[in-house]
């Protein structure tokens, strides 16, 4: 019989190495974050993470990849034909030359790919297309039986492509019966994680409160999930823009009402990156649930919760002390030849006064 | 109490309780469930995520799962004829059904062990009714992917409505190890491995539409994997351009599905390397190194069955640059797209030393050759390409 199939779906950056092929790095440390949460508590624990799940990756970047590297060599290749009057054609690409390159890019391997998949309808087709055919791969009836439970856990950028496949999968029905591609494949996702949602901010095509990407319930007969959930943290700028909120929309209300639909909008800061990954798993009110609904609800006793909700700290000391030491790092590089220090402590001292502001929010 | 006793007690509940004529097959998962509970406090509200974590690996059709039915479905998935399918799903059912003997049994609206029994028992027949009497509705409920499983997040096998955290709940309210909880342990793990197996057996019904629908998805996505890796690159400002004539083009419904990729583009001041036959100060011709930019052109293909495209022709209106002696740097003319790996051919005027030249240019997909040898230096590769004229 088929473990539970989980999905991961990065973020935006770069998840290629330099030839192209699929980094696992991400996905790696991913795990890891997902692993450690797992393993705190003894009834999700029963089995363990690798008996229970059937952990797929899902990598949609080499597909940007191959694009940018065409940009950078064809914009290369005119550059280096040398001829100087074709001046005005190289200054035309000479932008691109760079483009495919994977180290201290930000501009390149960051925000194009939210670029390329938000205001670049032909590569958001290509990325769609290729996602759902990774999604048919890993959902396919193998020799070990066909899925009965699936999840997807998705991250940033990866949460508005998740939606996007997720609607077209489950409202085109290519086949005679009419039946959708994702209704024929397999049974409706057990969970559709959402974390760091920024589906709402890079929505195109279909709209996030209106699609086929909601709990199912009496009012939503038809959908792609049985459970959502969306989380965003405050201090993530990222999700700050437009956060996901349906609000009084009837399906989004019952799915909310019977705990099918979990909102959770943290305010913790366990990682200076505070739109990581791992930076929402830790806390307790983004991970309970989510185990919750991967391996069944009462897998964590209401005292466990408790308890972990209780240790947990916002801003821990050691997050704190790496802040600062960030901070000072800067403030020593600026000071050279700079007499004024006071100016910059008070700096350090406000940026520290935030954090510990961030972690008394916590305990209120 | 050890776990033999608790099976016993089980039994004589059932035969107790309905009188059946057949006792009810030991169920593995008891002293697995005993087993995973030892030492720990576990709340009735908890015992529904101890049982289903036995699904898969464990004792419900997992490694400990003694019911042999594990073995029928694959027995099931290897068959090759009707007549063996028929047989093993046969099989199949009856060791299903055997799971419920001795069980109470009555279909009846309500969350107790004996009306869930039987609901679930009067679906599983009506499957096997439905199968037998030849093809079923693809629409029908009975063979729907949502109908069997167990999913955890929702806790319910909808086919026979089980809520089966509500009813262990309710169950488990003297304790996870009081006999009433035990039995309701003990249907669980019948009716999800069971359910599991319907769902299996169902899925093996599907396949022709499950694969009609992956060639679909396959074609489509080597159709728009040809489009932006095998036809000739766009540069940012013309897949832009593209991508806005598409969502044009394209209704807002189609677009949010999976759409036909597009069977024509546009190129606009795209400039690529190429090379010209270019006449010198002498008279003689020589190949030169040239960059082409196509101030604009359009293109078209067709898609074949296997997504590839097919086709392809266009033409360019282009400016070419050189460097060569006795010639102008800028001419002007056409490229004509061939449908022969991304080659296209042009003709172009330009002036020269010795009058007005008509040269040939011949301009080739860089970009898609240099993926093949993504190790090589590009200024060496293009600098060979030309014939040492970097």
């Amino acid at each position: 019989m088929r473990k539970h199939v989980l999905l991961l779906v990065h973020g935006m950056g770069p998840y290629v190495t330099a030839n192209g092929k699929p980094d696992e790095s991400w996905f790696n440390d991913s795990v890891a974050a997902l692993k450690e949460q797992y393993g705190k508590y003894p009834l999700v624990n029963l089995k363990s993470f690798e008996e229970t799940f059937e952990i797929v990756h899902i990598n949609y970047d080499i597909e940007i990849f191959k694009l940018v590297s065409r940009w950078q060599t064809e914009s290369q290749a005119v550059l280096a034909a040398g001829i100087p009057a074709a001046a005005p054609a190289q200054k035309l690409v000479g932008w691109l030359k760079d483009s495919a390159k994977l180290d201290n890019n930000f501009a390149w391997s960051h925000a194009a790919c939210v670029i390329l998949y938000y205001f670049f309808p032909l590569m958001r087709q290509r990325i769609k297309i290729s996602v759902a055919a990774q999604i048919q791969q890993a959902l396919a009836t193998n020799h070990d039986g066909a899925v009965s439970v699936w999840s997807v856990v998705a991250h940033s950028l990866g949460t508005i492509v998740t939606h996007d496949v997720l609607q077209a999968l489950d409202s085109t029905t290519p086949n005679q019966a009419g039946i959708s591609i994702l209704d024929a494949m397999a049974p409706s996702a057990n969970l559709v994680a959402m974390v760091a949602n920024v589906s709402k901010i890079l929505e195109t095509d279909s709209k996030v409160y209106g699609s086929l990407v909601v709990p199912q319930s009496m009012v939503q007969n038809q959908s792609a999930c049985y459970s959502y959930l969306s989380c965003r943290n405050e201090f993530d700028p990222f999700v700050r823009i437009d956060p996901f909120v349906p609000g009084d929309l009837p399906a989004w209300k019952l799915a909310q009402s019977n705990g099918s639909f979990i909102d959770v909008p943290s305010h913790n800061i366990n990682e200076l990156n505070t739109h990581s990954f791992r930076n929402y798993i830790v806390n307790p009110d983004v991970h309970i649930p989510l185990l919750e609904k991967l391996v069944g609800p009462g897998s964590i006793t209401a005292q466990q919760a408790a308890d972990a909700r209780g240790q947990f700290q916002n801003v821990p000391d050691a997050a704190r002390q790496q802040a600062l030491q960030a901070v000072m790092a800067r403030v020593d590089a600026q000071l050279a030849g700079k007499p004024d220090l006071h100016a910059w402590f008070d700096l350090a001292g406000l940026f520290n006064a935030q954090l510990a502001q961030a972690a008394g929010a916590a305990h209120e | 109490m050890n776990s033999m006793g608790l099976r016993a007690l089980v039994a004589l509940a059932s035969l107790a309780c309905c009188g059946a004529l057949r006792a009810a097959p030991v169920e593995p998962c008891i002293s697995a469930y005993q087993k995973d509970i030892a030492g720990q406090s576990v709340p009735a509200d908890s015992v529904y995520a101890v049982i289903t974590r036995e699904q898969g690996s464990g004792c419900i059709l997992g490694q400990a799962d003694g019911t042999g039915i594990e073995q029928l479905l694959e027995t099931l998935r290897d068959a090759k004829t009707d007549a063996e399918k028929a047989a093993s799903r046969q099989m199949l059912f009856e060791r299903v059904l055997a799971q419920f003997d001795g069980l109470p049994s009555t279909p009846c609206d309500g969350n107790t062990i004996a009306c869930s029994a039987g609901r679930h028992v009067a679906k599983i027949r009506e499957l096997q009714q439905a199968l037998n009497a030849g093809p079923v509705d693809p629409r029908s409920p009975l063979i729907a992917q949502n109908s069997w499983p167990l999913v955890p997040a929702i806790h319910t096998i909808r086919i026979s409505n089980i809520d089966l955290l509500a009813l262990l709940t309710n169950e488990c309210a003297a304790g996870a190890q009081s006999p009433q909880c035990i039995a309701a342990v003990d249907f669980s793990a019948k009716v999800i491995r069971t359910g599991e197996s319907m769902h299996q057996l169902t899925d093996a019904y599907s396949q022709p539409i499950i694969e009609a629908d992956n060639r679909f998805l396959t074609e489509r996505d080597k159709q728009w994997n040809s489009y932006m890796n095998d036809v000739s690159v766009q540069y940012p400002w013309e897949l832009w351009l593209n991508g806005y004539l598409f969502q044009k083009a394209t209704p807002a419904a189609q677009r949010s599905q999976f759409p036909l990729a597009p069977t024509s583009k546009w190129v606009f001041l795209h400039p690529s390397p190429a090379f010209e036959r270019v006449e010198g100060p002498t008279g003689g011709h020589s190949t030169q190194a040239a960059v082409v930019a196509e101030i604009a052109g359009y293109e078209i293909w067709r898609w074949d069955s296997g997504g590839r495209v097919t086709g392809r022709l266009g033409a360019s209106l282009i400016v070419s640059f050189v460097d060569a002696r006795g010639s102008s740097a800028v001419g002007y003319g056409l490229l004509l797209k061939t449908p022969f790996k991304n080659a296209s051919v042009g003709v172009v005027f330009r002036n020269g030393d010795r009058g007005r030249q008509v040269n040939l240019a011949i301009n080739v997909d860089l970009a898609k050759l240099i993926q093949k040898y993504k190790d090589v230096d590009i200024k060496k590769f293009v600098g060979g390409s030309l014939g040492g004229q970097p």
